[in-house]
């Protein structure tokens, strides 16, 4: 007996950054595959990411090697394994903040910054997916980054990001992953609230 | 009528001449040290006419903040079309990275390692395992977020050269933030203009248009948005006290013309004497501007605005001639009662001078102007008050009767207290007193900031705007000079070092140095010595690359290039020509033969850091800490010393000058007395009612005590005879009150600066005529025998023909 296909699902850019906008944070596992022309294989990086509201997020690397990096509105500081924490220059600094725009969910901001193409899949079964193309709209950035791919995922239980591709201008990729289930950011782990409440975050 | 022809063919020709050729400059840097004075002192100077001063910041927030950065490109774009405007910026320049790349990435490995001694560090990139930890170290960071510009130049740079160079010219960038590509407040949604103009902010006749300009383009820009403009610039103070100062001026000026004009109407029923008093001065002043055309060209407006005030020396010259020949009914011509005042005019006019000559003896170039200006002035009033005026005086109207008896009265009053003459030396007993009481308690106060008045909300709205950035302080600076090129950028390199240690220790937040840019040419080519990129280093290198888990062939554009025979070492004027030379100009100077470096410090507040920074700094050879703030207070404190040092040489000097002329000791005390009592109660004075002695308050005393002079030696010269002392003093009393009306007219201004002057002068003037009868009765002791005179002796003996 052959599959009745379910309706097709729809869902706008719209719908995308209210639900975003309205989001309260999470956290969740990353994978992250960076493909380099100079590598001789593709490296990958397994974390933490924790996303604690506009502007805001945490990242821990914990294989294969361990680093974290945490931005908070104008600041950018990363430590390398032990090694004491250090600011990150402005290029680098602007470069996760428009990073953390894309969290946002404000349009308007997003509208200013890329060109934006929006466009939803439809498949026989819930979620429905959803990849927004972003190119940036200024020389300068574009001078690094050629395209982002965010991609997500949408149901009952609201929208979700699931990954960022970022194709750099010289043609690497580094394509990041949020495995398994997202957590609101008010159950995150405890020892990650550690390192939210001795750098006082709210 | 010949003379008045002949007159008034001269002042056309130099009106002509001043209106054509004379370039009449507000410019404060001229009241700075000049380039003689020492590395700090005249930095001070250089800082003023460099680029610095001329940047401003503009400030636009609207509804939105996307609104305001609308408006902020629109407002730049429109600034950028002006003639007046250097470069105005929204965002960082898209052309640097480019600039910085193609300057530096060829040379990258000239500048890998920054150390003091390069050599350990150079010769781990000669060994396997410095390759290795090198490469491991690059596959971690490309695997790493934000490695973007990094993996860009991977494949030409695994030792990531270039990447610290750019972090370390990035470090010397003011940390502006961005948003969508606009510079915007560090904490806040407005946008921010960078903007440079090609005038010097000092240069009011320029930036004020400019400035209405900005204001306009805003305007324009934002008609259907509530939107701000703020802005920050060193040109809005320059233009707001020039504003305030020429409102002064208007003010000033009318009470100044109504009050003497008043005065002369009363006491000479003619307008023609007031033009005639006024015409020496007048001389003076034309005389002294066209020596200035002819000597350098140009003038400063606080010059202008001092020698116009030489008004007030020079009409007392005047008013002495005119009363003699009016009131004190020798029967003389004008040219015989000139003839007669001859010496006694000269001799005023020469203490004056001497009084003056100390100002030309400083280091700031304004304050010589202003002596070199006076002195000529002076000199030309004078000269023409006894030749020039006399052909001009012909027949003047009598003296009302009442003027007559005024005369008659204030001779014979002063006769009527020849009994208690003695009683006058009371007088510089307590001004001696009172001299030696304020000396000690005086308060003294070189805040250069206290003599300007300027507007707090431009103050309030400049605070904002900075507040904005995150800048370094320009008034607080690292200086190390050199003969030459080599051993400065050495130096420097030194200092750079003491400053990192300082920054680590936290005394200060950073230190935007040329080291960003260049090093030593020594340790340069320490770099290339060591460095052996030869065949066998790229095949080992070829190897490890490939153990550490890069591609094959994955750096072959880094081996192609180290192949190559290098670029030549990058030099400091290759750097000066490169479009990075913007940001290096502001930190090179050259300093009387010598070259200077500038490192711009951030975050020196606290006192003890000042001090541990300057200790720091000083232990570099060659090196110092350069505090802009308080070197200019000191350097006035240091002028306001010497202008009290001047008073007391000059005091001698003019002592010396009345000994030569009358060669008696009674005259010349007599005629030097009421100055030094005027200086000594004024200073007295002024300790009494707290005020703060500056710099200003001791040039006015200096003044005072020239003006002082010549009061004691008209009297003095005048003699006994009724009718002679009576015009003598009626003149002493005209010339007071013209004065007064002309200097004392400055108190009236918001200007600290000119009220402190005119206050002061005000003051001393009267005190001078109060006190100037001190000089006749020191004088009259010596003219004859006590009991042998009484009121309405005639005779009383001759002195008003002292020996020539």
């Amino acid at each position: 007996m052959a599959t009745v296909p379910k309706p097709i699902a729809s869902i706008t850019l719209q719908e995308v950054m209210e639900g975003l906008a309205s989001s309260p944070g999470f956290q969740a596992a990353f994978e992250e595959h960076t493909e380099r022309a100079v590598f001789a294989e593709t490296q990958v990086l397994r974390g933490t990411f924790i996303l604690a509201g506009p502007g805001e997020f945490l990242r821990v690397t914990d294989s294969p090697i361990r680093h974290w990096m945490w931005l908070s509105g104008e600041r950018l500081v990363m430590a390398d394994g032990n090694a004491p924490e250090v600011e990150a220059d402005r290029e680098v600094l602007r470069f996760f903040q428009e990073f953390a725009l894309l969290w946002r969910g404000d349009l308007a901001a997003l509208e200013e910054q890329y060109a934006l193409d929006f466009e939803f899949g439809y498949t026989v079964s819930w979620p429905v997916v959803w990849k927004l193309e972003l190119t940036p709209r200024s020389e300068a950035v574009r001078a690094a980054i050629d395209r982002i791919f965010m991609i997500g995922e949408s149901d009952e239980q609201g929208i979700r990001v699931t990954g960022l591709d970022l194709r750099e201008a010289g043609g690497d990729w580094i394509r990041f992953r949020l495995r398994g289930p997202q957590a609101p950011r008010n159950e995150a782990s405890a020892d990650l609230d550690e390192i939210f409440k001795a750098r006082k975050l709210p | 009528m010949k003379a008045w022809v002949g007159l008034l063919l001269l002042v056309t020709g130099a009106v002509f001449v001043l209106t054509s050729h004379l370039d009449v400059r507000g410019d404060i840097t001229h009241f700075l040290p000049d380039e003689q004075a020492g590395t700090a002192r005249s930095l001070s100077r250089s800082l003023a006419t460099s680029e610095l001063p001329r940047a401003m910041v503009l400030s636009v927030s609207a509804e939105t903040p996307a609104e305001a950065r609308r408006i902020a490109r629109e407002l730049a774009a429109e600034m950028r079309a002006n003639e007046e405007v250097a470069w105005a910026r929204t965002g960082p320049d898209p052309e640097l990275p480019a600039a910085l790349f193609d300057l530096y990435f060829p040379r990258r490995h000239d500048f890998l390692c920054d150390e003091p001694d390069p050599t350990p560090c150079l010769q781990r990139f000669n060994e396997e395992e410095g390759i290795r930890e090198a490469l491991r170290d690059l596959r971690r960071r490309l695997a790493l977020p934000g490695a973007g510009r990094l993996a860009a130049l991977a494949d030409r740079d695994p030792f990531q050269a270039f990447e610290g160079i750019v972090a370390r010219v990035r470090g010397t960038d003011p940390g502006l933030r961005l948003e969508a590509g606009q510079f915007v407040a560090a904490e806040g949604p407005e946008a921010l203009i960078l903007l440079q103009t090609h005038a010097s902010a000092f240069d009011s006749e320029r930036q004020a248009p400019l400035l209405g300009a900005i204001q306009s383009a805003f305007d324009r820009e934002s008609k259907d948005s509530p939107a701000v403009l703020e802005m920050s610039g060193v040109n809005r103070f320059a233009v707001g006290i020039e504003s305030r100062m020429q409102a002064d001026t208007v003010r000033i000026g009318t009470v100044s013309l109504v009050g003497v004009s008043l005065l002369f109407l009363i006491f000479f029923r003619s307008p023609a004497v007031l033009v005639l008093a006024l015409l020496p001065g007048g001389l003076g002043i034309l005389g002294a501007l066209l020596l200035a055309t002819a000597l350098q060209g140009e003038l400063d407006l606080l010059t202008l605005a001092f020698g116009a005030s030489l008004t007030g020396v020079a009409i007392d010259y005047a008013i002495h001639l005119i009363h003699h020949q009016t009131v004190a009914g020798t029967g003389r011509t004008p040219q015989q009662t000139a003839r007669h005042l001859r010496p006694s005019l000269l001799l005023g006019a020469g203490t004056t001078l001497a009084s003056f000559a100390g100002l030309t003896l400083t280091d700031f170039p304004g304050f010589r102007e202003m002596g070199f200006f006076a002195m000529a002035g002076i000199a030309i009033a004078v000269l023409t008050t006894l030749f020039v005026l006399p052909k001009l005086l012909g027949e003047p109207r009598a003296p009302s009767p009442w003027v007559l008896r005024l005369a008659a009265g204030l001779g014979s009053g002063l006769q009527k207290l020849r009994r208690h003459r003695r009683g006058f030396a009371v007088v510089p007993l307590l001004a001696l007193v009172s001299g030696l009481w304020a000396w000690p308690h005086a308060e003294w106060s070189d805040d250069l900031r206290g003599l300007s008045e300027i507007d707090p909300a431009l103050v309030a709205e400049d605070d904002r705007v900075r507040a904005r950035l995150s800048n370094f302080d320009a008034s607080r600076l690292a200086l190390v000079s050199a003969p030459d090129e080599g051993s400065l950028l050495r130096a420097n390199d030194q200092l750079f070092e003491r400053l990192q240690e300082q920054t680590g220790q936290g005394v200060l937040a950073g230190a935007r140095s040329l080291h960003a840019f260049l090093w030593d040419p020594e340790r340069i080519a320490r770099h290339r010595e060591v460095l052996n990129f030869g065949p066998e280093w790229r095949k080992r290198f070829e190897r490890i690359a490939e153990e550490e888990g890069f591609r094959t062939g994955a750096f072959a554009p880094f081996l192609a290039e180290v192949a190559e025979a290098p670029k030549p070492e990058l030099t400091l004027n290759e750097l000066l020509a490169s479009p990075l030379g913007e940001f290096v100009r502001p930190m090179i100077f050259d300093q009387g033969g010598r070259k200077v470096a500038v490192t711009y410090l951030r975050g020196v507040d606290a006192a003890a850091s000042v001090d541990a920074l300057a200790a720091a700094i000083a232990a570099v050879p060659g090196a110092e800490l350069f505090d802009q703030r308080a070197l200019i207070d000191g350097m006035f404190g240091e002028f306001r010393a010497t202008t009290l040092r001047q008073m007391g040489v000059g005091s001698l000097l003019v002592v010396a000058v009345l000994a030569l002329r009358y060669r008696r000791v009674r005259p010349t005390l007599a005629a030097f007395l009421p100055s030094v009592t005027t200086a000594l109660l004024l200073l007295g004075a002024l300790v009494a009612t707290g005020t703060a002695i500056n710099l200003l308050h001791a040039i006015s005393l200096l003044l005072v005590m020239g003006m002082g002079v010549d009061y004691g030696i008209f009297l003095v010269d005048s003699g006994d005879e009724d009718q002679a002392l009576g015009a003598t003093l009626l003149s002493l009393l005209v010339a007071c009150l013209t004065t007064v009306f002309v200097f004392g007219a400055l108190a009236l201004s918001a200007h600290p600066a000119l009220r402190a002057i005119g206050v002061t002068t005000g003051l001393g003037v009267m005190l001078c005529f109060v006190l100037a009868p001190i000089s006749w009765a020191a004088h009259a002791e010596g003219a004859g025998p006590e009991g042998a005179v009484g009121p309405g002796t005639k005779k009383r003996g001759r002195s008003e023909d002292p020996p020539r």
